[in-house]
């Protein structure tokens, strides 16, 4: 009795696993089986649109073929240098003007908003001239993009710390130290890790926006993929774009996982 | 018991300086307590003023929150202060926790002027205030991180769990535990650093009337068995009567202190009988009100026009 009972339990557990797994991704599963069938019905021109069974059999030869692995790294570097640039100059900045300098958050707020619009591929060339070497425009530019919807999330979380919060940890004669990083710094987490998130995208975009104006020492995905245009390899095209998705689904899985690590905590 | 409320409706005083310490040793005396030297708590003078802008003129002007109060509050007494809301009631709470300065006057712990926060007093904040990423052991043993150990801090968060009968909770997060779990918990950790004081700002104001009920008679319980000194400040009538040992009632802003009403029954008397249905209760629920009414209709500034009885002089006719 309690054997069989424990073995339904077992099957029941698995069942329930296997549906919330397809709950989860069932939108992406069907996306994907209607691609193919379409592309086998031939509704889709392999000339301009690759199956995902082509896209993913012709990135796996790219890779084991080690064509397209040292673009990977340049991009994957470049956007990693240029988000923990963002994180480490827009969170103290954050934290000054949305904690403590309140009255001069007031006035920039609107010259960040300028700021914020203005898009830093217009003046690449000028960039290049300032920085002389490439990769240092590059990053400057993925900086650039990805720290203000930082900033702007750690302004707002730095604002919207409960006060009471404050008060308890001052009624237990916490320094400011302490009050900054056990209160302030905890109770904003969720808004910087947004922040984050949100920047990762700008940055990526960023990325391939340089990239693919060519204007790199001709290296990173986004050159790859303009490379297989001029080339006219459609299936190297498709290729690129699904390993940058990935790239950048994985940083944004790996700072979730970051999060909740430090949430715990 | 014999009572004397046969000055229900004397002119009420506003009290200018302290009180007779023999008199009130003599009247807490009824209520079971044994006072023994000086006053735990001295507040003398005690002035308040906030700058703000008027929206009108765009002056900056004072807004004065309390004025002169005067107020003693003896070792492991229970004393309520009581007032309309906006009378400063909270603001007084502040400049007791050394959260926030006196203007003028001061506010003196066995004769040491309060000017920063201290581990002598635990306050219990309004709203619950528990640290929302943090479980209910973690938001106890948050104020005893600095000076001790983990295992030790949380072996003194567990005991003072167990003490207000959360043990078996303290795993789940403040947005699992009902509002009054969560009350529990923000006083375990006001209790947690041992404080000889205990400050409570309206702890009950957002738990529902029931909890509320079950959450009196435990304070009563928890106080009368650590013996610590507790203001509590509220502006529920019954909630006074109830739990205090005396009750100060502040007036309008500015605020000062009113009058201080005697509850002359023991903790034990009030929790052992049915001391909420009692007449005596209910007598000095009255008496508390009509020291009171006068203040609220002031906060609210509905002075000029109060709602009267319409004197409808053809009763039988009116209606539809």
């Amino acid at each position: 009795m309690k054997l069989e009972s424990a073995k339904e339990n077992q099957i029941y557990k698995i069942f329930a696993h296997v549906r919330s797994f397809f709950i989860k991704f069932i939108a992406i599963i069907l996306f994907i089986i209607l691609w193919e069938v379409l592309s086998i019905v031939g509704v889709f021109d392999p000339n301009f649109i690759s199956s995902p069974t082509n896209i993913i059999i012709t990135a796996w030869q790219l890779i084991i073929h080690g064509m397209i692995i040292e673009d990977i790294l340049y991009t994957l570097i470049r956007v990693i240098i240029g988000i923990s640039l963002a994180i480490l100059i827009a969170i103290p900045l954050g934290f000054l003007l949305g904690g403590y300098f309140k009255k001069i958050e007031e006035s920039l707020n609107p010259f960040f908003i300028l700021l914020e619009q203005f898009n830093p591929l217009t003046l690449f060339h000028l960039l290049i001239l300032v920085t002389i070497i490439n990769e240092l425009s590059t990053v400057i530019i993925i900086y650039w993009a990805a720290q203000w919807p930082i900033l702007n999330n750690t302004v707002t979380g730095a604002k919207n710390v409960n006060p009471t919060y404050v008060k308890v940890a001052k009624a237990t004669k916490l320094d400011k130290f302490d009050i900054f990083w056990k209160v302030q710094l905890r109770s904003s987490l969720s808004n910087i890790f947004s922040g984050i998130r949100l920047g990762i995208l700008s940055g990526f975009l960023m990325a391939f926006g340089v990239e693919m104006m060519g204007m790199t020492t001709g290296k990173g995905l986004g050159y790859f993929i303009m490379n297989s245009q001029m080339n006219g390899e459609v299936s190297f095209i498709w290729a690129g774009i699904f390993i940058m998705t990935l790239l950048s689904l994985l940083i944004t899985l790996s700072i979730n996982q970051i999060e909740k690590y430090l949430c715990k905590n | 018991m014999n009572l004397n409320l046969s000055n229900f409706n004397e002119n009420t005083k506003i009290i200018k300086g302290h009180d007779n310490i023999s008199e009130v040793k003599e009247e807490l005396a009824v209520n079971g307590k044994e006072i023994t030297g000086p006053p735990k708590i001295r507040i003398d003078n005690v002035k308040k003023i906030f700058k703000t802008k008027n929206n009108k003129t765009s002056k900056i002007e004072d807004f004065i929150a309390l004025n002169d109060v005067n107020l003693d509050i003896y070792k492991g007494e229970f004393l309520v202060v009581l007032g309309p809301s906006g009378c400063g009631k909270s603001t007084l709470l502040d400049i007791l926790g050394g959260l926030s300065p006196a203007s003028e006057g001061e506010v003196k712990i066995d004769d040491n002027v309060i000017t920063e926060p201290g581990l002598d007093r635990g306050i219990v904040f309004q709203q619950y205030a528990l640290l929302p990423w943090r479980n209910a052991l973690k938001n106890v043993t948050f104020p005893l991180e600095n000076n001790k150990k983990d295992a030790e801090s949380e072996e003194i968060a567990r005991k003072y769990l167990a003490l207000v009968g959360l043990s078996s909770f303290e795993d789940r997060y403040p947005h699992e535990l009902s509002g009054g779990m969560k009350q529990r918990v923000a006083i375990a950790r006001a209790l947690a650093i041992d404080p000889e004081i205990l400050l409570m700002d309206e702890p009950f104001a957002a738990v529902d009337a029931q909890t509320r009920a079950i959450l009196q008679e435990d304070l009563l319980k928890i106080t009368e068995n650590t013996k610590k000194t507790v203001i509590f400040i509220t502006h529920s009538i019954d909630e006074a009567v109830f739990l205090a040992d005396r009750v100060a009632v502040m007036t309008a802003r500015p605020g000062t202190i009113k009058e201080i009403v005697n509850i002359p029954f023991s903790r034990h008397h009030r929790i052992a009988t049915d001391f909420k249905n009692n007449s005596d209760f209910i007598s000095l629920r009255r008496r508390v009100w009509d020291l009171l009414k006068e203040e609220v209709i002031k906060s609210q500034e509905i002075t000029e026009k109060r709602i009267k009885f319409e004197e409808n002089e053809n009763i039988d006719g009116g209606g539809i």
